[in-house]
């Protein structure tokens, strides 16, 4: 029957060859715990005592360090001692938001015994004070310290972990237990090395479940892939969607709003009017706008020295001059509303670069600028601002890459797998809650800790 | 013993529409139902204004060429689609006036305050057409299937010849006269003298309206695309009188005829919806009216043995309709005359303004008398999106109560009127007036 | 060592059946290690036509959930059909299948099919085997299949075969959608989906295979089922699960009942009197 069959190929299997297999990522599920316990809470930071009992409440069960050779002396009822050489852990959070010398950071090195039992999609978190308010050399160079351990821990766990690094600013323990909460839930599944600052502001999910309940929700580029992925997870929290894309994608876009019951809106995103028009429709249909992720984006690809002028032109108008002109409309006084949420999707290649992309690239780069600099100018609102770069997700637009590319493409992460267009929209889903209030201003890449762009 | 008193009748406001683009037959949709088209224009509606799962009064639908398995074929697409399955519907068939009068039917119930909100539309597929047996088959076959013994039923097959197995294919032709709706027409227009140079520029700027629409985004709200086609493919953007000059004549005899196929609509697949409610509803659903169908006549004319054109049965019905609402042909905006064929626009608009025949024919003391050309089809009509029979109905009153709602917003202060006009097989016409 | 084979167009399936009718499946318990894959593959318009309007999907250009099987079938044919698949080609039953859409697979996507066996275990009349079919666009996968074949054989008494779920809920379910499969059910269907396996072609095929009739394809039994409910489905996060009871013979009348839930649909595929049961149908999301 080789006849039938134009390529027949004997290939070792890759496990057995020693290519790292990619662990499958643990996800996030609704009312599934947010992490697999026991999560060890430790660190010399004011936190850690109430981020101790709130992993107590959320049922996640405590984890007491091991102790060098020495029989337990547990302080913590209750808690999982880990002093049995077999016992796993299922996440660790360490506060170090009050190391002001080097030597503090020597607490690091406790947890090692913990991480080498670490399971399979474990967290780790470092807290941290943001060293942009800190003024003294010493005490800068340990907090900023914390950052590269964490980046380089990063490298180096397996099985899907991660390791990523909160930064608080002032009294921020509202800020702090959201963003420790989307880390070491399934949120995170494809957010790795990434440094994430809190501010002061206060804010709580009322409905842990769908915490988007009541919230209505406008999502561009939503008929496909990562858009589509948007529309869909706000609407599973709770959110109303009304889905915006170009009329030639409206076949697809109905069946986005139609499945989550939103409203599907045909426009192009680069016409003047398409601010007002989305707020003309939210208003009167809904009578109100809280959150907005601008995701409509396009590529056109060409080294830069043949670069046309429509390539440029059209990347930076959807990309960027778009969402400029929309925030214009959007954020009037009678836009969005007090306590409103807005995403930007960037990329990576908005920050690394990347060959054949110097259009797309400034267009990126563009829109975290875009982002800091408008989270400053409405946080006086309420209103917080962010943007979302993800790095290689699965998409029907990679699957068009060649094979190999799109292997090497997906690899060249920590993670060692491409993240799905749901990671994308996890990690936005958090952003826009009521509980992330203090997060604004951000770009939390959403890439398995890329190799490219640090 | 509590006495019921009628309720006062309301306004039936037209909240918007959709439609997929229409398609040159065997195209894009040659593999696809009436079913298939008509769901997917139900739920591109239902996305642009958030019925899913929703419950409307009714959806009102049709389709000309039919099968018969589709016999319930709107109430099928109902439950194919994302509307609530508790959703009633039926069928209308009345030809080329099918969309038109299901809208007026919807709006009639909506304006007796028997329903709160409904969805008027239509089908039709020249590609999946349905292909009849032949009349001597069909009755061989019923005489067989009546026949109880076997001798009966080889009885019953020796009626059939050769002939008989050849299937029926539907064409477009008036089952009195024989004639195809195209012939009809050719009488017509000679008998008005419109001549070919007339009826390519009205061809020609059907075109370019269209066409110049779909660049202003006018359709981005009207239209969801279908199996990848994104705008109504018989849509020529560089069409000119020059160009339509060249094609040869189809209709007509000898060296009088004028109509080509430029200047004649093709056949077509596609569908369309209305959306149509109370104002209430459209309140509670936070939906913008666009405009409202305030009134509507229908009227047929005894075409079978030439005491009239075939497709002049709006001229009847229009005067009559201006008269009960005491208005001249003048007092409108904008006008939807539905091009079967650039001649049949071209026929009316000239009996309109003829004294003669207004007296003669339609019992008037003076014509009717012309239009502003200006105000005709604005953004382009049959000759140039195509003419699925059932579903043009649908595309000129979404059409046209947006284009009066854009003239409302630049006048709050002064009423917008539109008129529809469209012309059906069987001698019959279907208008409608719409105000803003 | 796992063979990959690797094809570059859809394999000739009336050549399998041809050259493996006779084959009585390998004396082994270890299934191949083998897996069979197609990349960027493009669904075929009219193909898909054909099958919505046979199944009575509504035809767009979103493809309805059961018909990736229809492009990982071949492929499964390619794994039975080798030398060492310790199953018959001819003769095994498909008993069970479970479809779970992770996300909604559109006409123009390039799809990666990939199916290979697992799980060879006993089955309280011979033994079962899982082929998976698994559709992906990207890496991501999209459609997820696992059709469960049984083939007769020595009895395993204590072996657990998949039971499906209660059907108390159907209970004052008093009727459901009725359709009559024709005598060419089965013809029509092979022309659509490929599977000219000879039970389904003709009744004088089948008899020699056991069938006092040729019997409709379970996959296009289960496609009428699954476009019955498919407006009350949603596109993606979804499971279908078929268990296929007794096979329906060519021609007959069916009925689908169903209990409508939250977030589940149980149907039962019956002979219209009631006497029969053909499959037991679930969707969870």
């Amino acid at each position: 029957m080789t006849d039938l069959l134009t390529t027949i190929i004997t290939s070792p299997v890759a496990k057995k060859a020693g290519v790292p297999q990619p662990t499958p990522l643990r996800r996030y599920e609704p009312g599934a715990p947010v992490c697999e316990g026991p999560v060890l809470v430790t660190g010399t930071g004011p936190y850690a005592a109430q981020l101790r009992e709130w992993a107590g409440q959320l049922g996640l069960g405590l984890a007491v360090a091991p102790v060098e050779g020495a029989g337990t002396a547990d302080p913590t009822a209750g808690a999982t001692s880990l002093n049995a050489p077999n016992e796993k852990v299922g996440a660790i959070v360490v506060d170090l938001s009050d190391a002001t010398d080097p030597g503090d950071l020597a607490v690091l090195r406790t947890v090692a015994p913990s991480v080498k039992r670490l399971r399979p999609n474990g967290r780790v978190v470092v807290v941290g004070t943001d060293p942009a308010g800190l003024s003294d050399p010493a005490h800068v160079a340990t907090q900023r310290a914390l950052e590269g351990f964490v980046r380089s821990l990063g490298k180096e766990l397996r099985a899907g972990a991660t390791a990523n690094h909160v930064l608080v600013r002032g009294e921020a323990w509202d800020g702090l237990r959201s963003a420790v909460e989307f880390f070491l839930s399934g949120r995170s599944a494809y957010v790795d090395g990434q440094v994430v600052r809190v501010n002061d502001a206060g804010g709580a999910n009322s409905d842990i479940l769908r915490p988007l309940e009541g919230k209505v929700a406008l999502v561009t580029g939503a008929a496909r892939g990562i858009g589509a992925e948007i529309a869909a997870v706000l609407a599973r929290d709770g959110a109303t969607i009304v889905a915006v894309d170009v009329p030639a994608a409206g076949e697809s876009l109905a069946r986005v709003a139609n499945e989550i019951r939103g409203t599907a809106l045909h426009l192009d995103v680069t016409s003047p009017d398409a601010g007002a028009r989305m707020l003309e429709h939210t208003r009167s249909r809904y009578g109100r706008l809280d959150i907005v992720v601008h995701n409509a984006g396009i590529t056109r690809d060409k080294l830069f020295v043949n670069m046309d002028e429509s390539r440029w032109d059209s990347v930076l108008q959807v990309n960027l001059r778009s969402i400029l002109r929309m925030n214009e409309a959007i954020l009037r006084d009678d836009g969005l509303g007090e306590g409103g949420r807005m995403v930007c999707l960037a990329s990576i290649a908005g920050i690394a670069g990347n060959r054949g992309q110097t259009n797309y690239g400034a267009s990126k780069a563009g829109v975290i600028g875009l982002v800091t600099s408008t989270a400053a100018q409405v946080r006086d609102r309420g209103i917080t601002v962010n943007a979302v770069a993800p790095g290689f997700i699965e998409t029907d637009m990679t699957a068009r890459i060649p094979f190999a590319t799109r292997e090497i493409g997906r690899r060249m992460n920590s993670l060692q797998q491409g993240g799905l267009p749901r990671d994308v929209a996890e990690a936005i889903a958090w952003l826009v809650q009521p509980g992330a209030a203090a997060v604004t201003g951000q770009v939390v890449r959403v890439c398995g800790q890329s190799l490219l762009g640090a | 013993m509590p006495q019921t008193s009628p309720r006062p009748p309301r306004r039936a406001a037209i909240l918007g529409g959709n439609r997929i683009p229409f398609a040159r037959a065997q195209g894009a949709y040659a593999k696809a139902s009436n079913q298939d088209l008509l769901t997917a224009t139900l739920d591109g509606l239902v996305a642009r204004f958030g019925l899913a799962g929703e419950r409307m009064g009714e959806v009102a639908a049709g389709a000309v060429l039919k099968h018969s398995r589709d016999f319930n074929l709107t109430r099928e697409c109902v439950l194919g689609s994302r509307l609530d399955p508790h959703t009633p519907a039926y069928d209308v068939q009345q030809a080329c006036g099918t969309g038109l009068e299901a809208a007026i039917l919807v709006s009639n119930k909506i304006a007796l305050g028997q329903i709160e909100c409904g969805v008027a539309g239509g089908t039709d597929t020249a590609s999946d057409a349905p292909i009849a047996v032949s009349e001597g088959l069909r009755e061989t076959l019923l005489e067989l299937n009546r026949a109880k013994s076997l001798p009966d039923r080889l009885k019953a097959l020796t009626g059939l010849r050769p002939g008989d197995v050849l299937p029926a294919i539907p064409q477009n032709v008036e089952p009195r006269t024989g004639l195809s709706m195209g012939e009809h027409m050719a009488l017509t227009t000679t008998e008005w003298g419109i001549t070919r140079q007339e009826q390519d520029e009205l061809a020609a700027a059907s075109h370019q309206h269209l066409a110049a629409a779909y660049e202003r985004g006018f359709f981005d709200d009207l239209v969801t695309p279908y199996l990848g086609l994104t705008r109504d493919d018989n849509l020529r953007a560089d069409s000119t009188v020059e160009k339509l000059a060249t094609l040869k004549t189809v209709f007509g005899k000898g060296d009088g005829a004028t109509m080509t196929a430029g200047n004649s609509t093709p056949l077509t697949d596609g569908a369309s919806a209305v959306l149509l409610a109370s104002d209430e509803w459209a309140t509670a659903h936070g939906l913008t009216p666009l405009a409202w169908l305030v009134d509507a006549e229908t009227a047929a004319v005894d075409y079978v043995h030439g005491a009239e054109g075939l497709l002049m049965a709006p001229a009847y019905a229009v005067p009559r309709l201006l008269a009960r609402n005491g208005l001249t042909l003048q007092d409108f905006d904008l006008y939807e005359i539905h091009e079967a064929f650039a001649a049949t626009v071209l026929t009316v608009l000239k009996a309109w303004d003829d004294p003669t025949y207004c007296r003669e024919r339609l019992g008037l003391d003076a014509p009717l008398g012309s239009i502003d050309r200006g105000r005709i089809n604005v953004t382009g009509s049959s000759l140039a999106t195509g003419h699925p029979f059932a579903a043009t109905g649908g595309r000129i009153v979404a059409t046209l109560a947006k284009l009066l709602h854009e003239q409302k917003q630049q006048d709050p202060e002064r009423t917008v009127r539109g008129l529809i006009s469209i012309c059906a097989a069987g001698g019959q016409g279907v208008t409608a007036i719409l105000e803003a | 060592m796992t063979r990959e084979i690797i094809l570059d167009g859809p394999p000739d399936l009336r050549r399998i059946y041809a050259t493996a009718a006779l084959k009585r499946g390998a004396d082994q318990d270890r299934l191949p290690d083998v897996r069979v894959l197609r990349r960027g593959v493009r669904v075929d318009r009219d193909n898909l036509a054909r099958y919505a309007h046979a199944c009575r999907f509504t035809f767009s250009d979103r493809l309805p959930l059961p018909y990736p099987h229809l492009l990982g079938f071949p492929l499964q044919m390619v794994v039975m059909s080798q030398r060492d698949f310790p199953l018959p080609l001819v003769g095994a039953v498909h008993i069970e299948n479970v479809i779970t859409v992770d996300r909604p697979v559109s006409l123009g996507d390039p799809l990666d099919v990939t199916v290979w066996s697992e799980r060879l275990r006993p089955h309280p009349k011979g033994r079962q085997v899982d082929l998976v079919t698994q559709v992906s666009v990207g890496a991501q996968v999209a459609w997820r299949g696992v059709s469960t074949y049984l083939a007769r054989g020595d009895e395993h008494h204590d072996a657990e075969a998949s039971e499906p779920p209660s059907l108390a809920p159907l209970e004052g379910v008093a009727a459901g959608p009725t359709w009559r499969f024709g005598e060419d059910t089965g013809r029509r269907f092979a022309g659509i989906g490929g599977d000219w396996n000879p039970i389904h072609v003709h009744a004088v095929l089948a008899r020699p295979l056991g069938f006092p009739t040729a019997i409709a394809h379970g996959m296009y039994s289960y496609s009428r089922c699954v476009a019955a409910l498919a407006p009350r489905l949603p596109e993606s996060g979804v499971t279908s699960h078929v268990w296929f009871r007794k096979p329906v013979r060519l021609p007959s009348t069916v009925r689908l009942r169903t209990a409508f839930d939250e977030r589940r649909t149980l149907s039962l595929l019956e002979g219209v009197k009631g006497d029969l049961d053909h499959a037991v149908v679930e969707h969870t999301w």
